[in-house]
């Protein structure tokens, strides 16, 4: 009887449907993305979070306890975002989850996954400095990755990010035993003061090795924020 | 030209293919918007939630609805193809299939349009009607597809697995003309989450309502508007008034936008100097100055049967 009671209790948590939805932190919506966060029209959406501290981070105001940004819902989030949605399907588009480290909520995007349906692209702007069963639980819902990895080499990784890359080196292995790596555009970015062309070369032809092949070689612009 | 001006461009190309292929009247007029755009706007929303609209009448009617992937080759990612020796980074692996340049020339029509529906649209006997028009700064709940009302659109299915190389303006490209170039994954300035609350936003969550909502004001403008007799069954066309709705509830600045004649202009002005507070728009959770644009119909056989 005992037992029994516990088991229930347990099966009650699982489907009740006062259970909690997950939020998320959001430091923006950003639509009708046009050829720079992926395929067709996509609307950017950045979460508030990321474990790294990069020099140069593009999104300053994803990091610290700053009140620039808004709880969702993947259903509230839904809502906002599929007013796009005719543009989104006619041109190949989507969402693209950047942030911030998108990575670090898999169960929001996976929810979003079931609201829109496989029509729209998810794509996701990640480090991979984040645990595999967060890889491993995104890599069936979303379509293309776009990985900055900054530099494989662990001591400029560290000097630039703050942060060890052995978890982005796992993640990229996991990808590759996926099959995954032409659905990953791996971005290898020229680090002012902090790598050069023969590191990126390194990490390029590491990454060929695990069967990467799009390859987006760019220079970090210096911004002051 | 302004980024802003680019997406506009594109976007309503992607509008005019979408029509196209769906047999679906479209056309637009001149746009009169000359703030700085933002790529879309609130007669750029209407043609959109006019395209739904039309595709699911197609849906419902068991016709085919061409959709999914009809412009996916306009817009081609700029996740960049460089190589490492190209250290300057200006060499791309491809361009995008159709420039803004290349739309431009293939379309007249002029960016920020208004939509067909507001041009071509037949009143109604009986209609002040406000939702049928694209009122400044709507994006209304009626204008958005609810959950359960989402259109299906077939053959949807995304190609995950495509191997095609990348190609675009890369960051490492970028000009220092931020209205010319967004980097890739950064968040603009101007995509806040906290509203503004100086701001008189275009598009809001949440549109000002009159109280007791739409029909209460076509009676109120009904039992208010005095009608010169003298232009009865003469005259058949609309008066535009534009104003916003502050965080009060007041209707603030208002202002004729599309007259007819001075006499009809002041007595729309002055109807809406009547209104009643509206419940004041909410945008992010919080209340904000909204615009907002009612037209007024002068045609007096549709007022007969609202006034009492």
């Amino acid at each position: 009887m005992y037992i029994f009671v516990i088991i229930t209790f347990d099966k009650w948590l699982n489907v009740s449907p006062l259970m909690e939805k997950e939020q998320a932190k959001i430091i923006g919506v950003a639509r009708h993305r046009l050829a720079s966060d992926g395929d067709g029209v996509t609307t950017l959406v950045a979460f508030h979070g990321c474990l790294l501290r990069c020099r140069y981070c593009l999104n300053p105001q994803s990091l610290g306890d700053g009140a620039r940004f808004r709880d969702y819902t993947a259903e509230s989030l839904f809502d906002e975002v599929r007013i796009d949605e005719l543009y989104f399907l006619a041109t190949g588009g989507g969402v693209t989850f950047g942030g911030g480290e998108p990575c670090l909520r898999p169960g929001f995007i996976r929810r979003f996954r079931e609201l829109c349906g496989d029509g729209w692209q998810i794509n996701l702007e990640t480090s991979l400095n984040v645990p595999a069963n967060n890889i491993e639980s995104l890599l069936p819902v979303v379509n293309t990755l776009i990985i900055d990895i900054k530099d494989l080499n662990p001591g400029i990784y560290s000097n630039y990010t703050g942060q060890d890359n052995s978890q982005v080196l796992s993640n990229l292995r996991l990808i590759a035993d996926s099959g995954r790596q032409n659905d990953c555009i791996v971005r290898i970015p020229l680090i002012p003061e902090f790598n050069t062309d023969a590191d990126r070369d390194a990490s390029q032809a590491t990454l060929e090795k695990l069967g990467f092949t799009r390859f987006d070689l760019f220079t970090y612009q210096i911004r002051k924020h | 030209m302004a980024r802003g001006k680019q997406t506009c461009k594109i976007l309503k190309e992607i509008r005019r293919q979408i029509a196209e292929a769906n047999d679906i009247e479209f056309a637009t007029s001149e746009c009169r918007y000359r703030g700085d755009c933002l790529g879309t706007c609130p007669k750029c929303e209407a043609e959109v939630r006019y395209l739904e609209q039309q595709l699911r009448a197609r849906t419902l009617a068991g016709k085919a609805v061409a959709l999914a992937g009809i412009s996916a080759g306009m817009i081609a990612f700029s996740g960049c193809g460089g190589t490492s020796s190209n250290q300057s980074n200006v060499t791309l692996q491809g361009e995008p299939e159709a420039t803004v340049e290349q739309i431009e020339m293939a379309d007249t029509i002029d960016e920020g349009e208004l939509p067909v529906i507001e041009d071509t649209a037949v009143i109604k006997k009986g209609e002040i009607d406000v939702s049928a028009f694209p009122v400044v700064g709507e994006v209304s709940e009626e204008s958005y597809p609810l959950v359960d009302e989402r259109p299906v659109f077939p053959g949807n299915e995304s190609d995950s697995n495509s191997s095609k190389k990348v190609d675009g303006i890369k960051e490492c490209a970028v000009v220092n003309d931020p209205n010319l170039v967004v980097t890739q994954g950064e968040m603009p300035d101007e995509c806040p989450t906290m509203p503004d609350e100086n701001k008189i936003y275009f598009a809001v969550e949440q549109l000002p309502e009159f109280p007791g909502g739409q029909t209460a004001m076509m009676k109120f403008i009904c039992d208010n508007l005095k009608y010169p007799e003298e232009m009865i069954n003469d005259f058949q066309g609309r008066v535009v008034v534009k104003f916003y709705i502050d965080t009060l509830g007041h209707v603030c600045a208002p202002e004729i936008v599309k007259g007819r004649d001075s006499a009809l202009d002041r007595e729309a002005l002055r109807v809406v100097g009547l209104f009643p507070d509206f419940i004041p728009a909410q945008h992010l959770g919080k209340k904000v100055n909204a615009w907002f644009t009612l037209p007024i119909s002068f045609k007096y056989s549709d007022y007969i049967d609202y006034c009492d």
